[in-house]
């Protein structure tokens, strides 16, 4: 419990301590939340209410696992591109300390989707989803940032190229997600 | 007598040895007062970079606070329409 509080409440030490077990915990969690968890709340609670399709459920897990590998490989090669000597065991063992807002996003989508009409044209909802959304958006650029500074140990030009980079290789990935059919993209 | 001393003194010292942090425990305090001595001798800006990293999470949410309550008094819901259009439509 206290690694996992750990990655929340002090990231540059979670990404130092490289606790792949933690990582890996809240990585599949985030990946359950979008193959399973959204998938029932649909069937259950949706407009259309969807038949539950365990192929598809079983398609997105393993999509979503590729999609963590895909983006630590992204980082080791551009790191390394930029003079970094980090092992690609430890982007795959730290980067998944990220995910607590990745994990979140997944929930709030999943229930946005669902309840897209109370949200709708509602200021107090809509605020509040605006308010939670960008938050989500905001801690994982920071996340990224201190990642990048903090535990791959990028400064000047280099950290800067790396930020572009893997920005490129995240939009990327981020649309191919989406066009795979996962709602919340595992980056 | 020299027994009794032998077992009290083991005792004392078990309760010693017991009270004293762990490696790991002893890991986190150095962590913590380094971070408390940075801090100190450390600029506005870089206390600022060093609450950035320590609190991510609550850095985004206050800032997102701010932004969610100014936006919106400003567009209505136009502004929480489109958010809602890109991430839940």
């Amino acid at each position: 419990m206290n690694s996992f509080l750990e990655a929340l409440n002090h990231p540059a030490e979670a990404f130092r301590s490289g606790k792949k077990e933690v990582s890996w915990t809240i990585v599949g969690i985030t990946i359950l939340l979008n193959s399973v968890f959204e998938p029932i709340l649909q069937h259950f609670f949706g407009a259309s209410s969807p038949v539950i399709d365990a192929k598809k459920m079983l398609k997105i897990t393993a999509l979503g696992v590729l999609s963590y590998v895909v983006i630590c490989v992204a980082f080791w090669l551009v790191c390394k591109s930029f003079g970094s000597k980090m092992a690609f065991k430890k982007h795959l063992s730290a980067w998944g300390a990220t995910y607590f807002p990745t994990a979140l996003c997944s929930v709030v989508v999943a229930i946005t989707e669902v309840l897209f009409y109370v949200f709708w044209n509602s200021t107090i909802w809509g605020m509040l989803l605006n308010f939670v959304f960008i938050g989500i958006l905001i801690w994982k650029v920071i996340l990224y940032f201190v990642y990048l500074k903090e535990f791959v140990g990028l400064k000047g030009w280099r950290f800067i190229g790396v930020s572009i980079l893997m920005g490129v290789v995240i939009l990327l990935m981020a649309t191919v997600s989406g066009y795979l059919g996962i709602k919340t993209p595992i980056i | 007598m020299n027994e009794k001393d032998s077992l009290l003194k083991k005792a004392f010292d078990t309760l010693e040895n017991n009270s004293l942090p762990t490696e790991s425990q002893k890991e986190i305090m150095l962590n913590r007062i380094m971070l408390e001595g940075e801090n100190e001798n450390s600029s506005c800006i870089e206390k600022l970079k060093r609450i950035v990293i320590v609190y991510p999470w609550r850095l985004a949410f206050v800032v997102s606070a701010v932004q969610a309550a100014a936006f919106t008094l400003i567009f209505g819901t136009q502004y929480t329409n489109l958010f809602l259009g890109v991430f839940g439509g």
